[in-house]
């Protein structure tokens, strides 16, 4: 199990200003890794449930523990909000599971504007990256990328086309078997038409609006963050996508 | 100096398309920096069940020279033979489920060696980066099995060769520089060949079992080099490497006809 205490993390830069994180390839032992990117709203607007929204983020990465493939994850979690420097506040990068420290979510707080598009520009770049580097060294990947937001984007550098891009060339060159992008809506009634529009112009796989939020529509959220992350890389190897991940919540 | 140790083995396309188990197992074990070994065991296909058999034989390997420190092959001969009588018994195995090559590199402290017995290919790779292999053979594709020994003291193997002077195996080596045949009688290889490295002048050195030598469209050295060109040497480097190679060769052929296997070590001479 690496030691990821600094010297086993390393940086790499997407171009622009983004950059991400992921643990240090010499030092995995599998033989495939499905990566998984959380992107999280912390937006000004998610105050008023920031510490249930925290609690499903920490829900959907504990019951990825138990999937039988727990040993093939690598989980990246994200919140994007303006008042980040860059819009992006990376809380860990790819990194195994059992490396994940889930107090560092605790630290996550609300505020500024939604850079919506930012943040999936990097998560689908920053899987395509580090996919690029585990083929290099033969590895098998796959990927899967949640976008979880309250609000359409409100301002950032990248742009739906960029973002459809990245997610073309996910697949396209090979390096991630397959790739799965969910935008997730959450209290976003007033927006729903929006961030439709938006999944179609980015080419985003599939857009669920999870309704108002509750403890339980929290819950929910969280088994089927992880229920399609255990779907996805079970899939792993079979050249092929997951099975349909549902599309209510 | 440090080791780390992995394997791999996958069914060939005769045994799946005729809904055969693989017979080739491979093993690999290291404490990191004092001892490693790595062994293959290739189950006869016309044999009983070799499948079960590989596994017993690589197993009673492993065992034999982790209690051998000082790689004495006649000792770690004994100790196998010893292991494979007293799983024989446990599971009801017949002789004929124990026809299986064993092919193995140890290390204990400063001293390497490998040992086929059977055949298969020895490769190395030096600490500059070139390449070494020695492929054994016997003729009429007739290996030997160290359960012969137990069975009749090798008398019905050495009469099915021509006799013990009878030219009835061969050691093929490549190198940078060129490559050789030698033929041997089959006396000489009975109790299996052996080669002492030199630890200080190898950074890779790996065992495969015969499958090497049976991919589809492929020259037996191509496919050892191509498996010897590893990416990384942490975790799971061998399977990463067979299962890429195993994908590149669907691009031009279907791949190994024979089941293939292979175990390696790799030697860190940096690593304090």
């Amino acid at each position: 199990m690496p030691r990821l205490d600094g010297t086993d993390i390393e940086t790499h830069n997407l171009g622009g200003n983004f950059s991400f994180t992921g643990a240090r390839i010499a030092g995995l032992g599998a033989t495939e890794y499905t990566l998984v990117d959380i992107e999280v709203d912390m937006s000004g607007s998610v105050s008023p449930f920031l510490s249930d929204l925290i609690a499903m983020i920490k829900a959907s990465v504990e019951a990825c523990r138990k999937s039988p493939r727990s040993e093939n994850l690598l989980v990246r979690v994200a919140a994007f909000s303006s008042s980040y420097p860059g819009g992006i506040n990376e809380v860990h990068g790819f990194i195994p599971l059992a490396s994940v420290d889930q107090t560092a979510y605790d630290r996550l707080s609300a505020g500024g504007g939604t850079p919506l598009f930012d943040a999936c520009y990097v998560g689908v770049g920053a899987a395509n990256a580090y996919a690029k580097m585990l083929f290099d060294q033969e590895f098998n990947a796959n990927g899967i990328s949640f976008f979880i937001t309250d609000g359409e984007d409100t301002g950032g550098a990248a742009s739906p086309a960029m973002i459809k891009a990245e997610i073309a060339r996910a697949t396209k060159e090979e390096f991630l078997e397959s790739h799965v992008s969910i935008l997730i809506g959450i209290n976003a009634a007033a927006c729903t038409a929006a961030l439709g529009r938006f999944q179609k112009e980015a080419g985003i796989t599939q857009y669920i609006d999870a309704g108002d939020v509750t403890k339980g529509k929290l819950a929910k959220l969280a088994a089927f963050v992880s229920q399609s992350v255990s779907s996805t890389s079970q899939a792993l190897g079979t050249g092929g996508p997951s099975q349909a991940i549902a599309a209510t919540i | 100096m440090r080791f780390t140790v992995d394997h791999s083995f996958h069914i060939g396309s005769q045994h799946l398309r005729g809904g055969m188990p693989c017979q080739d197992y491979a093993l690999s074990h290291t404490d990191s920096d004092f001892f490693a070994a790595a062994i293959i065991s290739d189950g006869c296909s016309s044999g009983g069940k070799t499948d079960v058999g590989s596994r017993v034989v690589a197993h009673s390997t492993l065992t034999a020279i982790i209690e051998n420190p000082h790689l004495d092959e006649r000792s770690i001969d004994r100790h196998c033979h010893d292991r494979d009588r007293r799983a024989m018994m446990a599971l009801c195995l017949k002789p004929e489920d124990m026809l299986a090559t064993s092919l193995y590199i140890a290390i204990w402290g400063d001293r390497a060696i490998s040992r086929v017995v059977g055949d298969g290919v020895i490769a190395a790779v030096h600490r500059d980066g070139r390449l070494v292999m020695n492929k054994i053979d016997w003729a009429n594709n007739m290996p030997v099995y160290r359960a012969y020994e137990r069975r009749d003291n090798y008398r019905d193997f050495i009469s099915a060769h021509g006799g013990p002077d009878a030219l009835g195996f061969s050691q093929h080596v490549v190198s940078w520089d060129g490559e050789f045949s030698l033929p041997h009688p089959v006396e000489a290889g009975l109790v299996g060949t052996s080669i002492d490295h030199d630890l200080q002048m190898f950074r890779l050195i790996a065992v495969f079992s015969d499958g090497v030598t049976q991919v589809d469209g492929m020259d037996w050295r191509e496919v050892v080099t191509q498996l010897m060109s590893f990416k990384s040497t942490g975790g799971a480097f061998v399977k990463r490497r067979m299962l890429r190679f195993l994908k590149d060769c669907q691009a031009h052929g279907k791949g190994p006809i024979d089941d293939i296997a292979m175990a390696c070590i790799h030697i860190d001479h940096e690593a304090e």
